[in-house]
């Protein structure tokens, strides 16, 4: 009997507590556990051992210059990240913020650039899929810097783009992209959007997976491109969609780079760029506080948990499986 | 075991995987990178360190570099051949042996320098290291006075000996010394047809038709305002002056926070003789007022946005050429100014509106952690960097006057050490420390700084900020932060 065998037994009749499993059953476990024990080891020691770790290390006073002065302090930590620092608050208001903004708009043009990308009347389309996804693999660094020049309100390129629209955008009173606390998310989305090409070729492959007599069906009986593309192309890759929001989601919630390449850990302007993981950041390893860093990461890990719970209650009535649940 | 219970595990496990993966970030990008050394393996023996030497049995002495200078390119060969001289000469016996551990990125070298105490690797030896650097290991250094003995302390400044005694710790001996001048370029002055500024402390600025008037803080704004000029030629004080369309400006401060800016107009610190109440020096009132009008007034001195840009070198201004003149120490020699092309010299720092005159001084040192296994042989192999023959040599690989005084002529007097610029201006400059230092200890030192940097960057970004709102809300802003690490 194989694994797959013995799970589908063991589905097909009514459980019956205290069944003690078979030989054969106790076999194929043992293969099957060995077969993903290597997975089990590099997740316990990489992943479960390291949160074990900063779970405690959330419990003490633990600073990474003198190791050897650390302290238990209990829930000190969790009470002053909760109740008395302000910046906690403000780091998951602003990324909650942008990840509102930021997401929606990554998803829908994502998807957008898919659908165009899998038009049969596109000319070149594979040197349009490769000129979208080549910004993806530039690091991400040197792709921030080179954005915080093409912003620069006095000599980026984008404002004296603008100014020959007639629009004052160059100067100290022109657009001001990386100065402006309400342009920083959109700002932030636009530099996201260069790199969104890993979300543009899974839309695309699992538009390019939709069964083709689905839409032949539905022409035949007269539905138009539009309509085609709403009642059956959008439901077909909402599992798609689905995967990019979960993934794009815990994304957002850890961002990073962006902010602390181009404004280190200032929060300019005006805390606008005072996200979560660069107030972490500064706590952990700026100040070297790691307990109260570690406190930080464990309270993103449960907003996290919970926005990801949150998500997955939804896509039953949204979400389309072909095969079913 | 019962397979409800077996199955139970697993589906327990499974779930914690989702968790974890979707909660993980990914790849090693996102953890910022591996903390691996660059030389190899730490070379820790674990053995019994103050008995190691003397057994006979062999030490090697890791000398970690990145938390100052000395992780540039041009740099880690000459270190490198101090190490290999070093362990050539063995001038502590064959026994003991120094490794240089270079950190591959300066920005990151405290994460792992901090990693590698944790993980029981701890350093030897660290450093160059200034104040900044050594305050992000309050408490983790080595109190080498024990260790001194009888070594001859009287080629250093008392003062600077004392400086590096924090909290009663002696962290380390001075080491080099990188007083801050007045940078300015030659060329741009020509132009301007003015004359250069003065190179001795103390002395008047004589204008081009042989008219003195007192070098200080309004001369320095005066010639900067001329300096400035737009794509028209025109300067802040002329009608058309479009601030938008700068070329060229007049002065800059490079490379300081507030503290270092406002030193300018003379020392001071922010935290009260009790080492716990906030207070705003009055010299420093006047420096934010005067610092935010320069930038956004009579526009001689850039603003993030343009400082930033390609146009000032991103950041490196006076190495673009486009400005006239700037304040910043000797460790700026060298590399700097690589790529410019103009003419330049330095002058004397100008006075304050009181008439003082203060030249901000940056001075490392080389410490040693105090987790290291080996303190007694570190201690003797620091002892060998700072003596009279090497010391002089490793300040020079970082730009630096040598700490010990009797070396400082001669080093001024080397070909080796000419970096295009006249260096009797910074021997000068020795005699107008800032006392307190810029960089002096206060409450809660890095949580400070990083209140104190989002203070003014909030300020100095802002053309219509209400500077002196913001020096009223300065100390409800630090005094919280003070209060911490009571």
């Amino acid at each position: 009997m194989t694994f797959t065998d013995a799970i589908k037994e063991s589905r097909a009749g009514p459980r019956t507590r205290g069944k003690k499993m078979s030989t054969e059953e106790k076999r194929e476990a043992r293969i099957g556990l060995a077969f993903i024990s290597p997975w089990l080891i590099g997740f316990s020691i990489f992943y479960a051992l390291p949160m074990v770790a900063s779970f405690v290390f959330s419990l003490m006073e633990f600073n990474l210059a003198t190791p050897e002065d650390a302290r238990f302090v209990g829930l000190s930590n969790w009470a002053r990240m909760l109740f008395d620092d302000p910046n906690t608050w403000q780091g998951l208001l602003v990324t909650t913020r942008f990840a509102l903004i930021s997401l929606p708009i990554g998803l829908i043009f994502a998807f957008l650039i898919a659908v165009l990308l899998n038009s049969l009347n596109l000319w070149g389309r594979n040197i349009f899929r490769t000129l979208f996804f080549a910004p993806s693999l530039v690091p991400f660094v040197a792709g921030a810097l080179i954005w915080s020049q093409v912003l620069n309100s006095q000599t980026g390129w984008v404002n004296r783009l603008i100014e020959l629209f007639g629009i004052p955008a160059v100067g100290i009173d022109g657009i001001r992209w990386l100065d402006t606390p309400g342009l920083i998310p959109i700002t932030y989305t636009f530099i996201g959007i260069w790199g969104i090409g890993n979300a543009i070729l899974i839309n695309l492959a699992g538009l390019q997976g939709i069964p083709t007599a689905l839409h032949e069906a539905a022409q035949i009986d007269g539905a138009g491109y539009w309509r085609r593309l709403r009642t059956i192309s959008i439901p077909m890759v909402t599992p798609v969609i689905f995967y990019n929001l979960v993934l794009g989601a815990v994304g957002l919630l850890q961002y990073f780079l962006p902010p602390f390449v181009l404004n280190g850990t200032t929060g300019y302007p005006e805390g606008a760029t005072n996200f979560f993981m660069i107030y972490f950041y500064k706590q952990a390893f700026g100040f070297a506080n790691m307990g109260y860093g570690a406190a930080l990461a464990w309270l993103l890990f449960f907003y996290g948990l919970v926005v990801t719970i949150i998500l997955f209650g939804t896509q039953k009535y949204w979400v389309y499986y072909a095969a079913g649940d | 075991m019962k397979v409800s219970k077996f199955r139970a595990i697993l589906l327990l496990l499974f779930a914690m995987s989702l968790i974890a993966t979707a909660c993980g970030g990914g790849d090693s990008a996102d953890d910022g990178g591996d903390t691996a050394t660059t030389a190899g393996d730490g070379g820790d023996d674990g053995g019994t360190a103050t008995t190691a030497a003397s057994s006979g049995e062999a030490v090697e002495i890791r000398w970690f570099v990145g938390l100052g200078a000395g992780t540039d390119a041009p740099v880690i060969p000459q270190q490198q051949a101090i190490v290999d001289e070093f362990n050539a000469t063995k001038p502590l016996g064959d026994n003991i042996t120094l490794k240089l551990d270079v950190a591959p990125d300066a920005d990151q070298a405290a994460t792992l320098m901090q990693t590698q105490i944790v993980g029981g690797n701890a350093p030897d030896i660290a450093g160059p290291v200034g104040v900044k650097g050594a305050a992000q290991f309050f408490g983790g250094w080595l109190d080498i006075a024990p260790y001194l003995g009888d070594y001859d302390l009287s080629d250093f400044d008392p003062a600077l000996v004392e400086f590096w005694n924090q909290g009663g710790v002696q962290l380390g001996l001075p080491f080099a010394v990188f007083p801050q001048v007045l940078w300015y370029n030659q060329d741009l002055f020509d132009e301007a047809g003015l004359a250069y500024p003065p190179a001795e402390f103390g002395a008047p600025y004589v204008d081009a038709d042989g008219n003195e008037k007192p070098w200080n803080t309004d001369t320095l704004r005066e010639l900067a305002i001329e300096l400035t000029v737009d794509s028209n030629g025109l300067t802040p004080a002329d009608d058309g002056f479009d601030p938008n369309a700068r070329v060229q400006w007049g002065f800059g401060n490079m490379f300081n926070d507030f503290r270092g800016n406002a030193t300018l107009f003379g020392a001071g610190n922010f935290v009260a003789e009790d080492n716990e109440t906030c207070v705003f020096p009055e010299n420093w009132k006047t420096a934010a007022n005067w610092y935010h009008d320069a930038i956004w007034t009579d526009y001689f001195h850039p603003d993030a946005t343009f400082g930033d840009s390609e146009i000032l070198g991103s950041g490196n201004w006076f190495n673009s050429g486009n400005i006239a003149m700037i304040t910043i120490h000797t460790w700026y020699a060298g590399w700097g100014t690589a790529d410019l092309s103009a003419e330049f010299d330095v002058a004397a720092i100008p006075a304050a509106p009181d008439g003082s005159i203060t030249a901000k001084l940056h001075a490392d040192t080389i410490g040693i952690p105090k987790a290291t296994s080996h303190p007694a042989e570190a201690v003797e192999v620091l002892k060998w960097m700072m003596s009279e023959e090497i010391a002089p040599r490793l300040a020079a690989i970082y730009g630096g006057l040598p700490a010990r005084e009797s070396a400082q002529a001669a080093y001024v007097a080397d070909p080796a050490n000419d970096f295009g610029f006249d260096w009797n201006v910074a021997v000068d400059a020795l005699s107008y420390p800032d006392n307190p230092n810029h960089e002096a200890w206060w409450p809660n030192y890095l949580e400070s700084t990083d209140a104190m940097n989002e203070w003014w960057t909030e300020l100095t970004n802002d053309p219509n900020a209400d500077v002196d709102a913001g020096i009223a809300g300065f100390c409800d802003l630090l005094q919280p932060v003070f209060d911490r690490d009571a």
